[in-house]
This record gives structure tokens, C-alpha cells and sequence, in this order.
């Protein structure tokens, strides 16, 4: 056994300086080349996977009504109110608790056409995704129904079901399918919620609409700074005019 | 045939020096260097723990942005996984791997026992810096630089230390396998360091591709 090792040893130490040179040489090159083409193949998953979340697109949940003010001789609304929300994170919670009893008036009205990105920013393991389920939940209350998903956004939103951004107990998907029942759809619901249909698309929200923060508004495509709902319904007046019933902001209830 | 080798470290070998290790100079030099670095990571963790201590709104020097960030990864249990915090594991391990350096570099005869006693010990380093790996990728799910040092300098020293205790330039014997292992150990550490990068690459695409 010893002899053997000897001997198959030798030809390692008879190397001269040419051929030593040249095995590190081999050696690099076959280094270089496994490395390129790991990084070259994963590349390429990775940006052909990217392009497929941007193909399925940033998508809005539309909500509007019967009533609403379009441009002259259009059917384009006069204006489009962008909110671009998590589920999870703490301001947009105070912010629908603030801002949604006059935003929801501002859509009855027909003053706005409301989109709602609901995205999942602040998706983590240890919060067991709740981001990014919450909001393909809502994707699918949306699809079955526009009036479901207002009464699943406003109910997901209220102090005793949003949970706390630290906590360590998080709605699972069969809780989010029993506030989309509550909220009076079921239908396909269930099933879209267990497959996550739209997940890929909700996490890739935050890169395809280029914000920065959760909430963000944007009114006809301008970044919006809220202040207080009575800013807002001026500056939607400014906009849209006078229209039966916007002028007065609604104060939330007392919680 | 390894283990036989290894298991007679007096057997007279092919060398000169049958009880000392031959150590090449850039060999001694990357030990201390891997003593310093990963004595200054470690100890720069262990201060910016005490500093959330005392101020639990102190925000670390290496809070960069949502995905590099050690404030959040330092507040997890994986931080302290055995009950204290990992840094002064490190502070302790680090500080006999720059003592080693140090003797190398003055060409201090270690025995052959040293150098396997070492590689031991930085194997199990590098398990648990595996383990942190995982859990920082796949539980935590940020980064945080100076741990990404400490994987980096321990990964690299468990290379140095195993080709020195167990290397054919050691003892002159051992089997194809090792041979071969020593000749291609850097080729496996860069495609092992590849690997561990291109996982990071693709768990954080979804915020790298924001940077771009």
C-alpha cells in the first residue's frame, strides 16, 4: 500500500517548473469555466424569470361606480387614484383607518376611480409571507367580486385583524379564506388562495411599479404626500370639479 | 489509507522535519491574516451587540439597507445559538488562529497533532458557519457583513489548515484521493464560494433587481 502511494507520489514531485506551470494553468481555466457557467446559467434563470413577472404585469384592482366623471368624451376617468399598500406594514393601516371612509365616499361620488396595488413589500420568512398572501388573497376576493374585495381590503385592515408588523402570529390561508367568506365571497376563492395564484405577480409589484414605500399615492400618475382627508378631497375637487356630494371629508369612527 | 497515515505521525516520512508540518510563507501569512480579519469581525459584532443593549434604538454601522443589515439579523435566537452571543465564540476561536499565524509566520515548529487539533476546529467553524448561512438566507432572511466575513475567512482557513495537517506536503504519503483533493482544493473552494454567492443572488433577486 505504502509502495503504491510512493509511487503514484512520484510523477507530483518530478514536475518540473514548465509543467507545473501548466497544471495550474489547467487547473484556472477549468476553474474559470465551471464558475462562468454556473453564473452564466443562473443569469439566465434569473433575468427569464424576472421578465415573466413583468409580463404578468402590475395589475390594479379597479374600483369605481355608476356615477363616475369621465373626460369629455371618453370613458377615461378624470382621475385615477393609484394606492399602492401591504398588508402587513403599520401606515398603511393608519392610513386606510384615516384615509379609507373618504376615499370610499370619494369612489361612491364617481370623483375617483380608485386602483388598489396590494403588494407584498414587506414579505419575509418570518412573517410567514403574510404580505404576499394577504395580498393574492385579495386578488382573488377581486376577481369573484369588486364590492367583496372592498368590504376584504377595509376588513383586513381593521386593528383586531392586521397583525402587528413584529408579532409571531400571523393570519394563515384558511383564516384568509374565512374573512373572504365574511366578506361574501367564496366561489373560486379558496382554491386560488391555496395555489397563490397571483404571488409571483404581487411580489413583483414593488419592482415593476417603482415604489419605494408602502403606502404610496399617486394621483393620475403624480407621487401624492398625503396630509389629512380634507387635503385630499380639495385636491381631488381641484381635479374633477364640483361634484354632488365631495365636499365634505368623513371622519373615521372613533376606534 | 488516510486515516492510516494520519493516525502515525511519527512514521519517518520522506522530509526532513518528521514531526513539524512544513509550512509555506504565503500559507503562514493567510493564517494571521485570517486571524486578524476574523478577530476584528467578531469583535466588532460583540461591540455593536453591547451598544444595542444599551440603546435598543442604536442602529449598527452595517445597517446599509433591507437586505444588508446585521441589526436585524444580530436581535435573532440564530445570534445566539448557544445560549450567548455567536461573536464571542468567534473572539475566542480567532484568537488562537492569529497566535498560530503568528508562530508560522516566525517559523515556530508546530506538530503534526497541532495542525489536525486545528482542522478540526475550524471544520466545526465552518459546519456552524454553514448552518448561519441557511438560516440567514432562508429564516432571517438578510445579511449581515461582518458574519459574510467571518464565512468567507473561515471557509478559506479550513483550505490552509486541512492541506497543512493532511496535505501530501506534510508527511509525502497518502492516497490519490487526498493528492488529487490538495491539488484542486483552491478550485473547489472558488466554486463553493460561487455557489454560496449565487444563492444570495437569487434568494434577494427580488431587491438586488431594484438596485439596477
Amino acid at each position: 500500500m505504502a509502495d503504491k502511494a510512493a509511487k503514484s507520489n512520484r510523477p507530483k514531485y518530478d514536475l518540473n517548473a514548465a509543467s507545473r506551470r501548466r497544471d495550474l494553468l489547467v487547473r484556472i481555466g477549468l476553474t474559470s469555466i465551471v464558475v462562468l457557467f454556473a453564473v452564466a446559467l443562473v443569469g439566465y434563470i434569473v433575468m427569464s424569470h424576472d421578465k415573466k413577472v413583468a409580463a404578468s404585469g402590475a395589475r390594479a384592482i379597479r374600483v369605481t361606480s355608476s356615477k363616475l366623471v369621465v373626460k369629455d368624451g371618453t370613458h377615461d376617468p378624470k382621475a385615477v387614484v393609484a394606492f399602492y399598500e401591504d398588508f402587513l406594514c403599520p401606515a398603511c393601516g393608519n392610513f386606510e383607518r384615516g384615509f379609507g371612509p373618504t376615499v370610499s365616499k370619494l369612489i361612491d361620488n364617481g370623483a375617483i376611480a380608485a386602483d388598489y396595488y396590494m403588494t407584498g413589500f414587506l414579505s419575509r420568512p418570518q412573517n410567514q409571507d403574510y404580505s404576499s398572501r394577504a395580498a393574492n388573497a385579495a386578488y382573488c376576493v377581486a376577481d369573484e367580486s369588486i364590492d367583496a374585495f372592498r368590504r376584504f381590503h377595509t376588513a383586513l385592515y381593521t386593528k383586531d385583524i392586521q397583525p402587528s408588523e413584529t408579532g409571531t402570529s400571523f393570519p394563515d390561508n384558511a383564516k384568509l379564506t374565512e374573512l373572504a367568506r365574511e366578506a361574501g365571497v367564496v366561489g373560486k376563492v379558496p382554491q386560488c388562495v391555496k395555489d397563490g395564484k397571483y404571488l409571483p405577480m404581487v411580489d413583483g409589484l414593488v419592482v415593476s411599479a417603482g415604489i419605494h414605500a408602502t403606502p404610496t399615492v399617486r394621483i393620475n400618475g403624480q407621487d401624492y404626500e398625503f396630509s389629512t382627508p380634507e387635503a385630499f378631497v380639495d385636491k381631488i375637487k381641484g381635479i374633477v370639479g364640483d361634484v354632488p356630494g365631495i365636499d365634505s371629508a368623513v371622519t373615521p369612527p372613533a376606534s | 489509507m488516510t486515516a492510516t497515515a494520519a493516525a502515525k505521525p511519527d512514521e519517518p516520512a520522506d522530509n526532513s522535519s518528521p514531526q513539524a508540518s512544513a509550512v509555506s510563507s504565503a500559507g503562514a501569512w493567510s493564517i494571521l491574516l485570517a486571524g486578524v480579519l476574523g478577530l476584528v469581525a467578531s469583535a466588532t459584532l460583540t461591540i455593536e451587540k453591547i451598544e444595542i443593549l444599551i440603546n435598543p434604538a442604536y442602529v449598527p454601522s452595517c445597517n446599509l439597507n433591507p437586505v444588508v443589515a446585521c441589526g436585524s439579523v444580530m436581535t435573532t435566537p440564530q445570534a445566539s445559538a448557544f445560549g450567548f452571543p455567536n461573536s464571542l465564540i468567534g473572539i475566542v476561536a480567532f484568537a488562537v488562529v492569529t497566535v498560530t499565524g503568528v508562530l508560522t509566520v516566525a517559523k515556530v515548529p508546530l506538530p503534526r497533532w497541532y495542525w489536525v487539533g486545528m482542522t478540526i476546529g475550524t471544520l466545526l467553524g465552518a459546519a456552524f458557519v454553514h448552518w448561519l448561512i441557511v438560516q440567514s438566507l432562508y429564516r432571517i432572511g438578510a445579511l449581515c457583513p461582518y458574519c459574510m466575513v467571518v464565512w468567507v475567512v473561515t471557509i478559506s482557513l479550513l483550505v490552509v489548515v486541512a492541506s497543512i495537517a493532511f496535505g501530501p506536503a506534510g508527511d509525502g504519503t497518502g492516497g490519490v484521493v487526498v493528492r488529487e483533493l490538495h491539488r484542486w482544493r483552491w478550485s473547489i473552494a472558488t466554486i463553493w464560494f460561487t455557489a454560496v454567492f449565487l444563492l444570495i443572488v437569487v434568494r434577494f433577486w427580488d431587491y438586488w433587481s431594484t438596485l439596477i
